[in-house]
C-alpha cells in the first residue's frame, strides 16, 4: 500500500556542494546512524550498493540503488526492511538577492508499505522525518564548513584519487554550467 | 616582498607555551580564521593547519592518538610527525574487483611557520599573507 511524504531543507551551500556530498559515500561512516557502505557495481550515473542503518537497537543492511539525473536530481531506491522505499532529491539554489548562497533540497519519500504495516504509517513517517533531519544536521556542518572555508570549489571532490560516484557526469554537469 | 622596498616582517599569528604541549601533547588554536594544531612529537614540536587537506574536514574536532591525528568526515589519518597521510579507511568500494585501490592518498597536512622563543612557540604569517 503506497504511502507518500514531502520534506524540504535549506541549507547554505552551493547546488555543487550538495550534489558532492551526496555523491560522496565515504563520508556516510561520520553519520551517527548510517555506515558499512559497501558499492557492488556501478555505472556512470547508476550504482548499487548496501549501506547499514541502524535505528535504536536495530541495525539493517539495505540495498540501494542510486541514480544522478543531472543536474540535480538524486533517486534511491531502497530495499528496506519496511519495504521498497524510493526517495527522489532535489537541489535547488536559492537566489538571495546578496553573497549568501542558499539551496534548498526536496526530498520526495514513497514507500510500498506491507499491508500488516499501512495502520503506523504516521509512526513511520515521524520516525523517517527525525533520521532525515539528523542526517542533515550533520551534513549541514560539512556544507556549511566547506563553503565557509572554500568558497563555491568542489574542485577537490574531482581530484583524481579521489573516490566520488559518477565522478565524470558530475564534471561534465559542472562544466556545462548545469551544477 | 612590497615593490621597491623590503619585505613585510613576519606576523605572529599565536603563542603556545610548550609547557601546555608538554601536557597535552597537543594543542589546538583557532586564531582570525585560522586553525592550527601544534604537536609536541619525538624530534620535536610540528606545527601544522588544522584543516584537513583532504576534504576540508576539521582535525580540531579529533584527538591526536600517537602519532596519529584521523579526520572525524572521512577518517583519513595523518602521521604528525612528517604530515603525511598514512591511511584511508575501507572505502566503499574496497570489494569491486578490479577497481578503485585503497591506498594512502598523496596529501599532507599543511605545516605552518614557527619559530621556539624561550619557552613557547611562536606560529607565524607571512608579512604578505
Amino acid at each position: 500500500m503506497k504511502f507518500r511524504f514531502d520534506l524540504t531543507k535549506h541549507v547554505a551551500a552551493t547546488r555543487a556542494n550538495v550534489i558532492a556530498n551526496y555523491l560522496d559515500l565515504e563520508h556516510l561512516d561520520m553519520h551517527s546512524g548510517l555506515g558499512d557502505c559497501e558499492v557492488l557495481t556501478e555505472t556512470d550515473r547508476c550504482a548499487c550498493f548496501t549501506l547499514v542503518s541502524r535505528i535504536g537497537p536495530f541495525r539493517f543492511r539495505n540495498l540501494h540503488y542510486y541514480e544522478f539525473r543531472p543536474p540535480d536530481t538524486i533517486v534511491n531506491a531502497v530495499r528496506s526492511p519496511l519495504g521498497p522505499m524510493i526517495v527522489t532529491s532535489t537541489v535547488r539554489e536559492l537566489d538571495s538577492g546578496t553573497s549568501d548562497v542558499h539551496s534548498e533540497v526536496d526530498v520526495h519519500t514513497e514507500i510500498d508499505l506491507p499491508a500488516l504495516l499501512y495502520p503506523f504509517r504516521s509512526l513511520l513517517e515521524r520516525l523517517l522525518r527525525r533520521t532525515n533531519r539528523t542526517i542533515l544536521e550533520e551534513d549541514r556542518s560539512i556544507l556549511e564548513r566547506r563553503q565557509r572555508l572554500l568558497g563555491d570549489t568542489v574542485r577537490d571532490y574531482l581530484r583524481k584519487e579521489q573516490h566520488l560516484l559518477f565522478k565524470e557526469a558530475f564534471r561534465a554537469s559542472l562544466e556545462s554550467g548545469r551544477s | 616582498m612590497q615593490r621597491g622596498g623590503d619585505p613585510l616582517p613576519d606576523r605572529v599569528l599565536c603563542e603556545i607555551s610548550l609547557a601546555e604541549l608538554d601536557r597535552d601533547g597537543s594543542v589546538w588554536r583557532e586564531v582570525g580564521g585560522h586553525e592550527i594544531l601544534a604537536v609536541a612529537t619525538a624530534d620535536g614540536v610540528r606545527v601544522y593547519n588544522g584543516v584537513c587537506p583532504h576534504l576540508g574536514g576539521p582535525l580540531s574536532q579529533s584527538c591526536v592518538r600517537g602519532d596519529r591525528v584521523r579526520c572525524p568526515w572521512h577518517r583519513y589519518e595523518f602521521d604528525v610527525s612528517d604530515g603525511r597521510c598514512r591511511t584511508v579507511p575501507g572505502h566503499p568500494w574496497r570489494n569491486l574487483p578490479g577497481r578503485r585501490e585503497t591506498k594512502p592518498a598523496r596529501l599532507r597536512l599543511q605545516p605552518l611557520r614557527h619559530e621556539i622563543a624561550g619557552d613557547r612557540v611562536r606560529v607565524l604569517q607571512r608579512g604578505s599573507e
